[in-house]
């Protein structure tokens, strides 16, 4: 890391970390909420983990940040392994690994896919492919959007069950969160594997 | 003929018969739009997302939320408030939360989506600042998106109120006497927001409207704008490894041998070595330099972005439910209904209005005083004026940080000592007053007094802010050269005299 931008992070840390330390200081849990079991069937508070009966806004604000840090960790990472398993030939040594917006040159066009299949939109007059890399169409690709299609099946029944008998919250959160990892598992694998990696260069036409 | 083949003919059939209504195909040279694959552009769509997510989860709310103050027995299953007198927006919530599957999942969900939605739209601009994108011809849009952000807050405010708890009431009853401080025309503002002294029967169904038909609509229109000045204008773009090949088919053929007997390592993909060896042999039309910003270099709409926008939406999706699922965010039950009577022993707003609650803390009461026969009081100088110097300043700041020629590349916020500063500057002092606005839970902590605290708080809103910005610019060389940094560098295209103030 270069020493300014440590420098740099190491001012915002130092303000930033004693306002999260002061955040998560919020209010003490209340006592759990009883539910009359003869008015409604449902437990939507039943759960898997203890978890804090409340939170304050400023333990919210400390929370919500954490989470779009993390979100965004796992966009890059799923970004970058979907750029680098569409680049199968780069990975064996040849060519060295390009960043997505190097403006690299065109190896192959779509027009000249064996399966003949096109995308007419890539090149207009004012765009046009300057990179193209087809699709490996590897094995482990089916066999990975295979095993994640039956998990979100799965996760999507559990979310139903769910909702037809307590209508337990935590188990909602567990389901659809299971439920979007395998779609994005899917979308990732998809691209990885099945897709062609595509850049195209585009005039402005604006200042 | 296939039954493949046969659901081809019929979807050409389709397609051509929405193309001869609606001219579809000249559209389509929308789907190859280029977008530059950086990760930090995708904070806008994560934004986007959980905007598009508010808006399911607060329509299936709003089928089940009652907007009014009237009191009602509660008979749902919260053994509690069983057989007491609660008003009808508390008892709704309760049975949306405690009585109605996936009630409390989708309400938490909500929850949890206006808060990522706030905290998504800070980070977008602080990306956007720190890499000085936007400056010419992007102006525009940096105020939309300030105007967004400003919207967003005051959806999430709005919205915070309409359980109409105790903690909820309390401080949006702060919110009144904030807004009502207004000189002149505190008092038509209040009324207009809050349907009279707060809290009246009016105010909720006045909030209610607000918050799910008028500032939604506003936030809808920014964003298309938002959106279709980003389609205009396209995107910035980071710094390029290479040249950039050719448009002409000629020109790729012919550039292709020469790349591929590039040795490795003689840049991207082999594009420089192309870009030396071809020149303008293709007949005129010569290799873009890495540094024509004339064009955007990027994944096109469709296939590859749509994949890529995909993996944002299930992400966003992933984390939101796991949120929902596991942490309660506005627990009304524990709060109980509005009390008029009595007064919650924590008092804050949301997160992100901290720093404005700290700045009302922190301004004196000797702050109070008149002006050719206008009062102006302390509450409306911390509360109002200085909250919205800090917007305004943040709408100015491409004003002030000018460049007379468009940019169309990110810049590096090590090459920008005075802009960086200036953002550390703002982004520590929204911290401080933020500690500031929690200075309750910072007495607690230290086992002393909010009054004790508070000469040192205000002390540290002017000095660590100020230490946080000069050690910036020292440390990015900001009192070597004397320029200040305010935007020239290294940035690719930046040669042609980008006129900084």
């Amino acid at each position: 890391m270069d020493r300014r931008t440590a420098v740099v992070l190491l001012v915002v840390l130092a303000v930033l970390l004693p306002t999260w330390y002061v955040g998560m200081h919020g209010e003490p849990s209340s006592e759990d909420i009883r539910i009359d079991q003869s008015v409604s069937e449902m437990q939507p508070l039943e759960g898997i983990v203890d978890a804090p009966t409340k939170l304050s806004p400023s333990q919210v604000g400390v929370i919500v940040w954490v989470a779009l840090l993390a979100l965004l960790g796992a966009v890059a990472f799923f970004h970058r392994f979907m750029n680098r398993a569409a680049r199968p030939d780069e990975q064996g040594g040849g060519a060295p690994d390009s960043a997505a917006t190097d403006g690299g040159a065109a190896r192959a066009r779509p027009s000249e896919r064996s399966d003949g299949l096109t995308f007419p939109w890539l090149e207009t007059d004012d765009r046009w492919v300057v990179e193209y890399k087809d699709a490996s169409d590897a094995i482990e690709g089916l066999v990975a959007m295979g095993g994640l299609t039956v998990l979100a099946i799965v996760f999507a029944a559990l979310f139903t069950a769910e909702y037809l008998t307590l209508a337990r919250t935590q188990y909602f959160g567990l389901y659809a969160f299971g439920l979007f990892m395998s779609l994005l598992g899917s979308t990732v694998s998809y691209y990885a594997w099945f897709m062609p990696h595509v850049e195209v260069a585009e005039r402005r036409d604006h200042g | 003929m296939s039954r493949t083949d046969a659901a081809s003919d019929r979807a050409r059939d389709v397609y051509d018969w929405v193309d001869s209504r609606l001219d579809v195909d000249d559209a389509s040279d929308f789907l190859g739009k280029a977008f530059p694959a950086e990760d930090s552009f995708l904070l806008g769509e994560v934004a986007l997302f959980c905007f598009v997510i508010l808006v399911s989860t607060g329509t299936f709310l709003a089928f089940f939320y009652e907007p009014s103050t009237a009191p009602v027995e509660y008979a749902g299953s919260v053994v509690r408030y069983q057989g007491e007198e609660v008003p009808a927006a508390f008892k709704s919530v309760l049975n949306i939360t405690y009585d109605v599957p996936f009630g409390m999942f989708l309400r938490r969900m909500h929850h949890w989506a206006a808060h990522l939605f706030v905290a998504a739209i800070a980070l977008h601009m602080l990306r956007v600042f720190f890499t000085g994108a936007y400056r010419n011809p992007r102006e525009p849009n940096w105020v939309v998106g300030t105007g967004l952000a400003g919207l967003a807050m005051f959806a999430a405010y709005t919205g915070y109120s309409l359980p109409y708890d105790e903690f909820a009431s309390t401080a949006v009853g702060i919110g009144y006497n904030v807004a009502s401080s207004i000189p002149v025309v505190g008092d038509p503002v209040a009324s207009i927001v809050f349907g009279g002294q707060f809290p009246t029967s009016a105010t909720i169904p006045r909030l209610f409207f607000l918050h799910v038909f008028l500032i939604p609509a506003a936030i809808a229109g920014l964003i298309a704008v938002h959106m279709a000045i980003l389609l205009r204008q396209k995107h910035t773009e980071g710094q390029r490894d290479g040249d950039v090949a050719p448009a002409s088919r000629e020109t790729a053929e012919s550039a292709r041998p020469a790349q591929d007997a590039g040795p490795a390592g003689d840049g991207p993909a082999g594009a420089g070595s192309a870009s030396d060896a071809t020149g303008t042999a293709d007949g005129g039309r010569p290799v873009l330099d890495r540094d024509d910003d004339s064009v955007v270099i990027g994944l096109p709409a469709f296939p590859n972005q749509t994949a890529v926008s995909a993996m944002v939406f299930f992400l966003t999706m992933a984390v939101l439910s796991l949120l929902a699922g596991f942490l309660p965010v506005h627990n009304i039950a524990a709060y109980g209904p509005n009390d008029p009577a009595s007064t919650p022993s924590l008092i804050m707003p949301d997160w992100f209005l901290m720093w404005g609650y700290g700045f009302l803390k922190l301004t004196p009461s000797w702050l109070s005083f008149d002006v050719l026969g206008v009062h102006v009081s302390s509450e409306f100088v911390g509360g109002v004026l200085l909250p919205s110097l800090v917007f305004l300043a943040v709408v100015v700041w491409p004003f002030v940080d000018r460049a007379e020629e468009p940019e169309h590349f990110t810049r590096n916020y090590l090459d920008r000592p005075f802009p960086t500063a200036v953002g550390i500057v703002g982004v520590t002092l929204v911290m401080v007053a933020s500690v500031a606005g929690m200075d309750v839970i910072l007495a607690e902590i230290l086992g002393t007094s909010t009054a004790v605290l508070r000469p040192y708080l205000t002390a540290a809103l002017v000095l660590v802010p100020a230490a946080a910005g000069t050690v910036t610019y020292w440390t990015l060389g900001g009192f070597d050269d004397g320029s200040g940094g305010t935007g020239s560098g290294d940035a690719p295209g930046d040669t042609e005299g980008v006129a900084d103030d």
